[in-house]
């Protein structure tokens, strides 16, 4: 995994498909591991509320479960702490931070 | 305890024995008053509660209770104060959103006796009401770790008999979480990229990813292989009454 994810990293940087940089969506949703919260029931809440794909809601599942937390959504303060406040009423154990705040993997 | 879905698949039915539909209110009921603990009257002067919504005098206290403490997390453990605040305007708010799911959950179980038919609605606040019982118990259990459950599984006769108990209503309710969240995980609407890039979840190990149903086993030619056996086993007679009932239940189905 850690070396497909490599793979992935040094590939040519694309400007007009990239990503916006994370310095312009200042805040991230982080959601952290807990030993309760099933992982199909994580998958589940990350596809109903933000809508991702499975894949995308899988992948990121399993990074909360591997590696103790993952960014879910990045966006304004304000979004942000919306989307916490859902993860939290759904159950699962959620921080908003500052982006570069070093509380997840890109 | 049995889970299936109605022959619409709109609606997933819990068939329940008394004993089980009243430890499961008991356990809901519990939540909800962990819950509504120093929330104003519902029927407060509505001005009176927005006013003291935005009131920035209003103490909202960080839970002392770590099961409470976890079903109201801070917004960032890192910054006190910025959880402080956002406990002071938001707290309140999930404390209802929360018990909200409890009163439908309580309401499906409080209807009449026999199987509980949920529609989506319903189980959506199924699933965030046994969340909420599972946190509670798990917090309880002192359970913090993946390997925690595992733990007070192998070595069962060492957490007492209450312990034993609190640990059979945790199974029971996380074997009743998964297969309702298997039926809605069912019934989401594709996304469009669904089938694109699937290959990046055959990068792990399958025993990472839920336990899927085995619908497409070849080999099963069970007529009702939707239909999920409940937990067969580790729930103490004296909490449920032993599933004697469960071969009567089979042959109503034929």
């Amino acid at each position: 995994m850690a070396d497909q994810e490599g793979a992935t990293a040094v590939a040519e940087p694309d400007a007009l498909s990239a990503p916006a940089p994370a310095r312009d969506l200042p805040w991230t949703t982080l959601v952290l591991n807990d030993p309760v919260n099933l992982m199909s029931y994580v998958e589940f809440v990350f596809r109903e509320y933000f809508g991702y794909p499975r894949a995308k809601a899988r992948k990121l599942m399993l990074e909360v479960h591997e590696r103790g937390r993952s960014r879910v959504s990045t966006g304004t303060r304000e979004q942000m702490e919306t989307d916490v406040q859902a993860m939290h009423s759904y159950g699962l154990w959620a921080e908003c931070r500052p982006a570069d705040d070093g509380g997840g993997q890109t | 305890m049995r889970i299936l879905p109605d022959h619409t698949g709109e609606h997933v039915i819990l068939q329940m024995e008394d004993a089980e539909q009243s430890i499961i209110a008991a356990l809901l009921s519990d939540v909800s008053q962990l819950l509504s603990a120093d929330l104003p009257e519902p029927d407060a002067d509505p001005f009176e509660r927005l006013v003291g919504h935005l009131d920035p005098d209003q103490e909202v206290t960080r839970p002392g209770d770590p099961a409470l403490l976890r079903l109201l997390p801070d917004v960032d453990s890192t910054d006190p104060d910025r959880s402080a605040e956002f406990r002071r305007l938001t707290e309140r708010d999930l404390r209802e959103s929360k018990l909200h799911s409890i009163r439908i959950a309580l309401h499906s179980l409080g209807q009449h006796p026999g199987p509980v038919a949920l529609d989506a609605d319903a189980a959506r606040a199924w699933m965030r009401a046994l969340t909420d019982v599972r946190l509670v118990l798990a917090s309880r259990l002192d359970i913090t770790q993946d390997e925690d459950v595992e733990r007070l599984m192998d070595e069962a006769t060492d957490v007492g008999e209450t312990g034993e108990a609190v640990l059979s209503l945790y199974e029971l309710t996380t074997w009743l979480h998964e297969h309702i969240t298997q039926f809605m995980l069912e019934g989401l609407p594709s996304h469009p990229d669904d089938g694109i890039d699937e290959d990046l979840t055959d990068l792990f190990d399958d025993d990472w990813l839920d336990d899927e149903p085995d619908d497409d086993e070849p080999g099963d030619d069970e007529p009702d292989d939707d239909q999920r056996d409940g937990p067969p086993d580790d729930v103490p007679p004296d909490d449920v009454p032993p599933d004697d009932a469960q071969p009567d239940d089979e042959e109503e189905d034929r």
